[in-house]
């Protein structure tokens, strides 16, 4: 799916996870987000659960299906997380 | 032809279906004509399929694959179903794709011609030669080998594309494109590329970015770092994290927070606000000029007023109508002007721009070196110190050091100012450097 230098970090992984969640507004099913970030179903649901329990992500259960949402909090991550690494960029490290 | 279903794994040779075409896993389609399939409402893909021809179609969606009808009593046994359903919509196609409304495929889509959509919104990975659309939204990787025309460009992972022709770009991960323009918003949290001239919008990069000479856009900002390969117009540039220019740099207004650098000349129709650390090689050309971190440049030229705090490295001088040297700085070069002040406090204005009058005025600080000054009037604090002055009045504060002083109207000092050699007073000046 995709050709990486380095292996993702656990927090790289949850800001994937966010940026994919950002592009559903209308609430993302587990499949098409995993397809998003390139992880199996069955590690996202853990990662996508630490994510609602951080308070970054929430869910929402409507007719059997769940959708998973960004929260604020998980908007303010993911531009923390951005910028962070903007300045490991500036100092040369490669991963936050 | 009427609603069509095509089984599992079975291969349809087909002209043109009235109504839906559903598709079972592993179907394939031919075309009878060898060059064309039309269907008239939308084609449903109940698995992975793969099209040997052009498609047109109303719609094309993606279902979570099933075999049969089946009535889920409890959530985890749909779930459990999703999770083994591995290959959940996925489109190959040899030929060109043409849907007059909605592309919506969870897993991806694999297209050797081009993509015409309304709406495309692909869950992991979309392949094309060229993509137009109104908006496109792709949770993993977008691979574009030649144009992608879209209004709105939303990628959660990796996006490269050929030449651009977007709206807005929204990238996640990383962003690559062969030039073009993007003239709204572009963002992009990793890494952006762009190989040809681009013409942009507002371009923000948290991370790295690359841009190639000959770059137009209205504004540059970034976190991270990006390098321009060769000159750049740009409107404005914001400065957060660090912006190499390996050649010349046009702007209205430029602010530098992090680090800025350019291998050219700068030319600021506006204003420049630095805080942080700016080096230019060759000269900065600008209106308004307000340093408070270092700056370094071969020439400073600056029409109105220049406002210097902190450290300023010249090798020829600096220029400016109104020039404020705040105490404590560090300037290297000779100072021409009309009214130059030297050693007034440090203006902790900071952003406020014109309404600092009260501030600039303060009482002087003092403690600034200079070397060479040639203006009309001349104010300098106290406790500075100075190499030649030629100015039409000169006032120099208590405890000031002059090496030498050369006016045409007046000059004023007290006791305890110190002038190397006699003060002359002459009726013409000596011309300045440049």
């Amino acid at each position: 799916m995709r050709d990486r230098e380095t292996k993702r970090s656990r927090t790289d992984l949850y800001a994937s996870v966010l940026e994919v969640l950002i592009r559903y507004p209308e609430g993302g099913k587990i499949t098409r987000i995993s397809y998003g970030v390139g992880v199996p179903i069955d590690r996202l649901r853990t990662m996508i659960e630490n994510l609602c329990s951080f308070g970054l992500a929430r869910k929402l259960t409507d007719k059997e299906q769940i959708y998973y949402f960004a929260t604020p909090r998980g908007l303010e991550f993911l531009d923390t997380y951005w910028k962070m690494k903007g300045f490991f960029e500036i100092f040369g490290d490669k991963q936050l | 032809m009427s609603n069509l279903r095509i089984p599992r794994g079975q291969t349809a040779v087909l002209d043109r279906v009235e109504g839906d075409l559903k598709l079972g896993y592993n179907a394939r389609i031919e075309a009878k004509n060898g060059k064309n399939v039309m269907v008239t409402k939308g084609v449903y893909l109940e698995g992975k399929a793969y099209v040997n021809c052009d498609l047109e179609c109303d719609s094309l969606e993606s279902k979570t694959f099933l075999s049969k009808e089946i009535t889920f009593k409890v959530l985890s046994n749909r779930q459990r179903l999703e999770v083994t359903g591995r290959h959940v919509g996925h489109l190959e196609m040899n030929g060109n794709l043409n849907v007059h409304k909605q592309l919506n495929v969870s897993h991806s889509v694999q297209v050797k011609g081009s993509i015409k959509a309304e709406d495309i919104d692909v869950g992991g990975r979309i392949q094309a030669d060229s993509i137009t659309c109104s908006r496109i939204r792709v949770g993993g990787r977008a691979d574009v080998k030649s144009v992608l025309e879209a209004l709105s460009v939303e990628v959660g992972g990796k996006m490269v594309a050929g030449a651009a022709r977007i709206g807005d770009l929204n990238v996640g991960g990383e962003a690559e494109v062969d030039g073009g323009s993007i003239m709204g918003s572009i963002r992009v949290g990793g890494k952006f590329i762009s190989k040809s001239p681009l013409e942009f919008g507002e371009l923000l990069v948290y991370g790295r970015g690359f841009l190639p000479a000959n770059c137009k856009g209205h504004r540059l900002s970034t976190f991270g770092k990006i390098t321009v390969e060769g000159d750049i117009t740009c409107d404005y540039v914001q400065v957060s994290g660090f912006v190499e220019v390996l050649g010349d740099c046009h702007s209205e207004k430029i602010e530098v927070g992090g680090k800025f650098e350019v291998s050219g000349t700068l030319f600021v129709s506006d204003r420049l606000e630095g805080y942080g650390s700016i080096k230019i090689v060759g000269n900065f050309e600008g209106k308004n000029l307000r340093v408070g971190g270092k700056f370094e440049a071969n020439k400073i030229m600056v029409n109105e007023e220049a406002d210097v705090s902190g450290k300023v490295e010249t090798k020829e001088g600096v220029k400016a109508k109104q020039l404020n040297v705040r105490s404590g700085t560090q300037i290297d070069g000779t100072i021409i002007g009309e009214r130059v002040e030297i050693g007034k406090s440090a203006d902790l204005s900071y952003g406020a721009w014109t309404s600092t009058w009260p501030t600039k005025w303060a009482l002087t600080g003092g403690n600034v070196k200079v070397q060479d000054i040639y203006a009309m009037q001349v104010l300098m604090g106290t406790m500075c110190r100075a190499a030649r002055i030629y100015a039409e009045t000169i006032k120099l504060e208590h405890g000031c050091v002059v090496e030498q002083v050369t006016y045409t109207k007046e000059l004023q000092t007290d006791s305890s100012v110190i002038i190397c050699q006699p003060p002359q007073k002459t009726t013409i000046l000596p011309p300045a450097p440049f």
